[in-house]
């Protein structure tokens, strides 16, 4: 019953809160979620909508060249005695258009990699602490999965942090990240038109001047004895690239628009 | 300092050059005491920055969480009936917007149908979709106070 007031706070016990937060404690809908609730799902509802006869031509195209993939039409013979170790599985379909099944963003991922971890398992208070203050959210510790004998990491080790953020949060750091810290980033016009990892989720990379450009860590940037860089995955319910496209540059994410129009279009 | 370095940090802002040069020089420490003491105990390089990392760790786990308010049974009421009222606000807003959409997706696909059955020519102009379509860089998400004055074009 209580616990609605912490919602976004990570608990310990109930009762008891350790969030903390340079920035504005959040008791309402976050700007960008009011945008995307308000405006931007019907825009991208009306960009994306393919008519029913269209969709079924697309369709029978689509089937006509999976089963000339599946018959090897005009190609190679596949090799009998190889043995395909690795079968990907087929990508899913887009699904049909509806009112309902606009793209939306479900989360977003910022992990700090921090090598020095190794040497020094104290490095790593600075990377939990940075994602804290950034994002407002308490951060989880990573650890190495594998043994990597050059670099001395057994499994185990602690080697990153990374906070999952969801919701008005995830808003609230989309927007910093948009309205703040990307203009302020010199030589940066913006992601490439081919980034997308062709199931909706794009990354972005940052290196150590990044982090400082963040309004909360101004405050408290010399109190860091080691800033890192870090990486921002966002994770859309777009199934292909150009409609996640559409969904970040509608929330304001620069992209670059290519010279050459690429291939990749809303056909399926 | 290596010159591509030097180059990045005369590129950056006060600020973020010392970050950089700090990291650096951070990292330079932890690699030489690594090497010196090979990766041993006694926590390499941790004299350099001890008192700070000590005040991470006071404040990431050992400092007390600060306490929730004990809530009374009239808080506690008034606090549910806040939230109760926030959620049917909620839940009218979401509904009001659904049948908008709703609305536009019936009106959208009608419009479709009657352009197909009256010229395929111009339906077929219609369904082309833009490769690489984006929203315009110009776009703004709205805010609660927008300047009164958008863009003074001369600011020199």
């Amino acid at each position: 019953m209580l616990g609605t007031v912490s919602r976004h706070v990570a608990a310990l016990r109930p009762g008891v809160s350790r969030g903390f937060s340079t920035g504005p404690a959040l008791g309402y809908q976050a700007r960008l979620s009011q945008y995307y609730h308000n405006t931007l799902r019907d825009d991208l509802m009306i960009l994306q909508y393919v008519p029913p006869q269209v969709r079924a031509r697309q369709e029978v195209m689509e089937e006509a060249r999976l089963k000339a993939i599946k018959e090897n039409v005009g190609g190679t013979p596949p090799n009998p005695l190889r043995k395909r170790l690795k079968v990907r599985p087929p990508k899913p379909r887009v699904a049909e258009s509806a009112a309902h099944n606009t793209p939306y963003v479900d989360k977003v991922t910022v992990h700090i990699r921090c090598r020095e971890a190794l040497q020094n398992k104290h490095n790593l208070l600075s990377a939990l602490m940075t994602l804290q203050v950034v994002t407002g959210q308490r951060a989880e510790v990573i650890k190495a999965k594998n043994d990597a004998a050059p670099w001395k990491l057994r499994k185990g080790m602690p080697i990153g942090a990374k906070v999952e953020l969801t919701g008005d949060r995830m808003y609230e750091f989309l927007d910093k990240l948009v309205e703040v810290v990307l203009p302020r980033m010199k030589e940066y016009s913006g992601l490439p038109m081919d980034s997308g990892d062709g199931m909706g989720s794009f990354t972005l990379g940052f290196d150590n001047s990044a982090i400082g450009l963040f309004p909360e860590m101004e405050m408290v940037y010399d109190m860091f004895p080691m800033v890192f860089g870090f990486a921002v995955n966002i994770k859309t319910t777009a199934g292909h690239n150009p409609a996640g496209r559409l969904l970040l540059s509608g929330l304001n994410m620069p992209f670059v628009h290519a010279r050459k129009p690429t291939t990749e279009s809303f056909m399926l | 300092m290596s010159g591509s370095l030097r180059a990045i940090s005369t590129a950056l802002s006060t600020s973020q050059r010392g970050g950089l040069l700090r990291a650096t020089k951070a990292t330079k420490e932890v690699k030489r005491t690594s090497s010196r003491t090979g990766g041993g105990s006694g926590a390499p390089g941790h004299e350099v920055s001890g008192t700070r990392y000590e005040m991470m760790k006071q404040i990431l786990y050992v400092e007390e969480p600060r306490q929730l308010p004990q809530l009374s049974t009239e808080d506690v009421e008034r606090h549910m009936t806040i939230m109760r009222a926030q959620k049917i606000f909620n839940m009218t807003a979401s509904a009001t917007r659904r049948a908008e959409r709703l609305r536009k997706f019936e009106s959208m696909k009608n419009a479709y149908e009657e352009l197909a059955a009256l010229d395929q020519r111009l339906f077929d102009g219609a369904c082309q979709k833009e490769a690489n379509a984006t929203f315009p860089r110009q776009m703004r998400v709205p805010t609660e106070t927008p300047p009164t004055k958008i863009w003074d074009y001369l600011t020199k």
